[in-house]
């Protein structure tokens, strides 16, 4: 596929949603190509490749928004189900599309196209991966969910506002989690990675990290409850920044779904923490040029050295607001319309190192891996979640702990930051990436731990 | 493997009609060329789907969202390894040099997998009832016009309630399943929920009362079974009761779980477990286990996909195998495992029709329908009195758990102080956590009020949609995760 074709197939669509009736009318083509190579015990579980194109079609009709998708190149009566149902909403003199502005490449998203690489490299990569981290430590009994996923996908924006853009992003991830055994049962440990060339994966390197997660957390047991500093690890600090994301977009704000309304200027956080959104990070695992309704990617600042700084708009929130859209616009996929989300959603960098951070722990608890996350509490930002992870008393590990949680506001949670590490990891799931989340090493100075 | 009662949207959707010799034609010279190519054994799974999202926010019909889509999965098994190939046509065109690519793929890498080796003979039977009738369309006026009663009885239960949002969501659905073997069965699918949200605020204080209900039926029988007031009323009193709740408890306490969603507990701390492809991992939990007590004599788990109307029920899985009542645990003790094909093979155990997939676009997995703790004789207040000092954890909005492990989390968001064999204060939502088996040894008293309730199951990347149920039941102690004495 190239890109012009891309483009063409969109525009192809403009002039039916006309005749159907549509004011406004907005076609996003994605076509995606994805392996995804599964192995277990030293040999292939399953190879999966996936080829799809979807047209989603976004319309105004006498201001009242509506949409439509369709997969395959049989579109059927696409556009007369998006224009119906623009009939069933309500009509919204914000629901325009956006006016057109032109966006700059952002080269890194797309380095190398993964469909050039052959599959025996992948499968190559994939079983080396699961060799070292069974290789890795003595208490390894196992893996599971041991993956090698790539895609390449184009996303064109055509609109009858003037929108003619188009995107290329190509990425590897690489996936593995190991088991070790140990007393009371089996623990276990995932570490995953992405490249944006073939060649820049450390396939190896990856299954010795899943390798010595799972190892540092085998022969677990709870601790007692206790007010303790707790340690992140940089992706379970990136569940965290999820739940502020939500806090910051325009449209939590608006609708009285979030604890940040009017307070931009104000310490939300502690002084350590500065937030970041950005879809021109060509180091995150995504990045494009514009966003889902066509507007130029940016980076925006959200919070800086503990202030508010501002919130994200994609076009209807930023019309509702009176400003401009921070290019904030995400699509899961083909068959969701545009909505105010984040792109590569981060807190930055700090200087201290995660080793020296640990180190100048007296008494705590680190937090390796969380469970119930996605149960946290958006609105109010209160969470509470099971932990496994390690108990840390004079700078050093003393032994791994389960079977306890951690509770808290998330707001609270930002302000008691007292170290953030260099180490900006960003989260990278097995699956076509169209945001993301990174945060380094987080110390918070005191949570509650409930245990035994 | 995580659950959530809420907003994860299963897989995609079609509006057209794909003709039934089209769809034949298509089958077969996959399957042929399947054949001919040398495989073991091969499947296609064809979905044809419509799709239907209203969001009503606020008092207004925020957004429409109509889809129409066809999806073709071609499976093709060799020397036990797999190979999964995706299109979205029928055309042969299409399809026959997808096979061949994913056929020489198959050629690459080491050693045998672990999918099992059948014959495969050529040709299938006919493709019964594949597109027999039209998608049926949704009647929205009478849609909307629910929506509306949702959220008048949502504010009228509380005056603080500030918004209230629901989302509904519709698949219609035709899929067929044909494989090598001879297999070629289709069934027509339907999924409606609706998903309510509001917000209380009081003060700088927000709180949220949610709840979502599904079923494998139209929308009409959706409202007949969970009429829009009760829905409204039941979501604001939440909100509003949780206006005053106060910090959870930290500690190891008794837990009683309320019924319905409270069978969230069972589907993380044990069924999951008991899902084949863990179960054929060397140090799983519950392997070679079957006929030894797991439970107390009380507790008998079934899973069952033949629950007319539930939000897991299919005729059959996405292999073509029948669904099945199974039940899992019987008086305590372990009696089998919930298994798709493969995994039937790998441990030389029959399919328990749990063979499911998100979409044509994945390969199927061993997943749970509707699955539940069978009713006791208690009565809840019995349990809640026999009970001196705990929490009562009214409604679960969803669990994780590692299976590797069995470390397990389910997350209580309305949820109650027992304080003296009584009820004292509300409590702001907390999660429970604990080891799966040792939670289930530990469930001591079991109630008679069954109930069963709809939730999104997601396992290695699919969601799918599943029921949990229970009646009321105690656990003697799992750790509290809240921030209070």
């Amino acid at each position: 596929m190239t890109g012009e074709d891309t483009l063409r197939r969109a525009e192809r669509v403009i002039a039916p949603a006309r005749a159907a009736g549509a004011d406004e009318a907005e076609v996003f083509v994605e076509e995606v190509a994805a392996t995804h190579v599964r192995v277990f015990d030293g040999a292939v579980d399953s190879l999966r490749t996936t080829r799809s194109r979807g047209f989603g079609l976004r319309v105004v009709v006498g201001g009242r928004p509506g949409y439509a998708f369709a997969a395959g190149d049989k579109l059927g009566d696409l556009a007369d189900r998006a224009v119906r149902s623009a009939h069933l909403t309500h009509p919204d003199p914000g629901s325009g599309l956006p006016a057109v502005v032109a966006a700059a490449p952002v080269p890194e998203a797309c380095q190398q196209t993964m469909s050039e690489v052959p599959l025996e490299d992948k499968i190559a990569a994939a079983l080396a991966m699961e060799r070292a981290a069974r290789a890795a430590h003595p208490l390894i009994v196992s893996t599971e969910d041991v993956e090698y996923f790539d895609f390449d996908r184009a996303v064109a924006v055509v609109s009858t506002a003037g929108a003619r853009c188009l995107g290329q992003q190509s990425l590897a991830i690489l996936n593995a989690t190991a088991v070790a055994g140990g007393v009371g049962g089996c623990q276990s440990g995932t570490a995953c990675s992405y490249g944006r060339t073939f060649a820049a994966l450390r396939p190896e390197e990856n299954g010795r990290r899943a390798a010595a997660r799972a190892a540092r957390v085998a022969n677990a047991r709870p601790i007692p409850t206790a007010e303790l500093p707790v340690i992140l690890d940089p992706w379970v600090a990136a569940r965290f920044v999820d739940l502020l994301a939500h806090a910051v977009s325009a449209e939590s704000v608006r609708k009285g779904r979030s604890r940040l309304k009017d307070r931009i200027g104000d310490l939300v956080a502690s002084r350590a923490i500065t937030v970041v959104d950005d879809g021109r990070l060509g180091a995150a695992p995504f990045a494009a040029p514009f966003d889902a309704e066509g507007v130029p990617t940016r980076r925006t600042a959200v919070i800086g050295a503990g202030r508010l700084e501002g919130f994200l708009f994609d076009t209807y929130e930023a019309r509702a607001a009176g400003r401009c859209s921070t290019g904030n616009a995400v699509r899961a996929s083909f068959r969701d319309q545009p909505v105010l989300g984040r792109n590569s959603f981060y807190v930055a960098a700090g200087d201290r190192s995660p080793e020296a951070i640990l180190q100048s722990t007296h008494r705590g608890l680190y937090v390796q891996e969380i469970q119930g996350m996605h149960l946290a509490n958006p609105v109010s930002g209160d969470f509470s979640v099971g932990v496994t992870g390690g108990w840390i008393e004079a700078g050093g590990w003393v032994h791994a702990v389960r079977g306890v949680t951690i509770a808290g506001n998330l707001f609270d949670l930002l302000a008691g930051v007292d170290a953030v590490g260099r180490d900006l990891q960003f989260a990278s799931p097995p699956t076509v990436i169209v945001a993301c989340s990174g945060s380094p090493t987080l110390r918070v100075s005191s949570l509650v731990v409930s245990g035994v | 493997m995580a659950l959530a009662a809420g907003r994860a949207t299963p897989a995609p959707p079609p509006g057209g009609i794909v003709p039934r010799a089209e769809a034949r034609h298509a089958v077969e010279r996959v399957l042929a060329l399947a054949a001919d190519l040398g495989v073991a054994f091969a499947d296609v799974f064809v979905e044809e789907t419509a799709h239907d999202e209203l969001r009503y926010e606020d008092r207004r019909t925020e957004q429409a969202r109509a889809g129409a889509e066809l999806g073709v999965g071609i499976r093709l098994v060799r020397d036990g390894r797999v190979a999964y190939t995706v299109a979205s046509s029928l055309d042969p065109r299409v399809l026959l040099p997808l096979v061949a690519d994913a056929v020489a793929g198959l050629r690459l890498g080491a050693g045998p997998g672990v999918s099992p080796v059948t014959t495969t003979r050529r040709g299938c039977r006919a493709v019964e009832r594949l597109c027999d009738q039209p998608l049926p369309e949704l009647a929205h006026d009478q849609l909307i016009a629910e929506l509306t009663r949702i959220d008048r009885y949502a504010r009228a239960a509380s005056p603080w309630i500030r918004r209230v949002d629901i989302q509904f969501l519709s698949h219609r659905r035709h899929v067929l399943v044909a494989n090598s073997e001879g297999l070629c069965r289709a069934e027509p699918r339907r999924f409606s929920r609706v998903s309510v949200q509001a917000v209380a605020a009081r003060g700088d204080l927000i709180r949220t009362g949610v709840n979502n209900v599904a079923r494998t039926l139209g929308e009409a029988e959706l409202f007949a079974r969970y009429p829009a007031a009760a829905l409204g009323r039941e979501v604001g009193a939440m909100a509003e009761t949780m206006l005053d709740a106060a910090a959870a408890p930290t500690g190891a306490l008794p837990v009683v779980v309320g019924n319905g969603r409270g069978g969230v507990l069972v589907h993380e701390a044990c069924v999951h477990c008991l899902e084949a492809d863990y179960v054929s991992r060397e140090n799983s939990v519950y392997r070679g286990r079957l006929g030894e007590v797991v439970a107390q004599p009380q507790v008998t788990v079934i899973d069952d996909g033949t629950v007319p109307g539930q939000a897991g029920t299919y005729a059959m899985d996405d292999e073509g195998n029948p669904a099945r009542r199974n039940v899992l645990v019987a008086s305590g003790r372990l009696q089998s495992y919930l298994s798709d094909r493969t995994y039937a093979h790998v441990l030389g155990q029959p399919a328990t029709g749990s063979g499911r997939r998100q979409s044509h676009a994945f390969l199927p997995m061993p997943r749970m329908t509707n699955t539940f703790v069978a009713p006791g004789d208690d009565t809840p207040d019995e349990i809640v009195a026999a009970t001196p000092r705990g929490v009562y954890a009214r409604r679960v909005s969803g669990g994780q758990v590692n299976p590797m492990t069995g470390e397990f989390v389910f997350t209580v968001n309305e949820g109650y102080l027992i304080e003296g064999g009584r009820l004292t204060r509300p409590l702001v939502p907390f999660t429970l956590t604990g080891n799966g088996p040792e939670v289930l040894r530990n469930i001591d008293r079991v109630g008679h009020d069954f109930d069963l309730a709809a939730a999104m199951c997601g396992k290695s990347g699919q969601m799918v949609p599943v029921s949990v149920g229970q009646p009321t039941i105690r656990v003697r102690e799992m750790v509290v995760g809240g921030t209070g004495r």
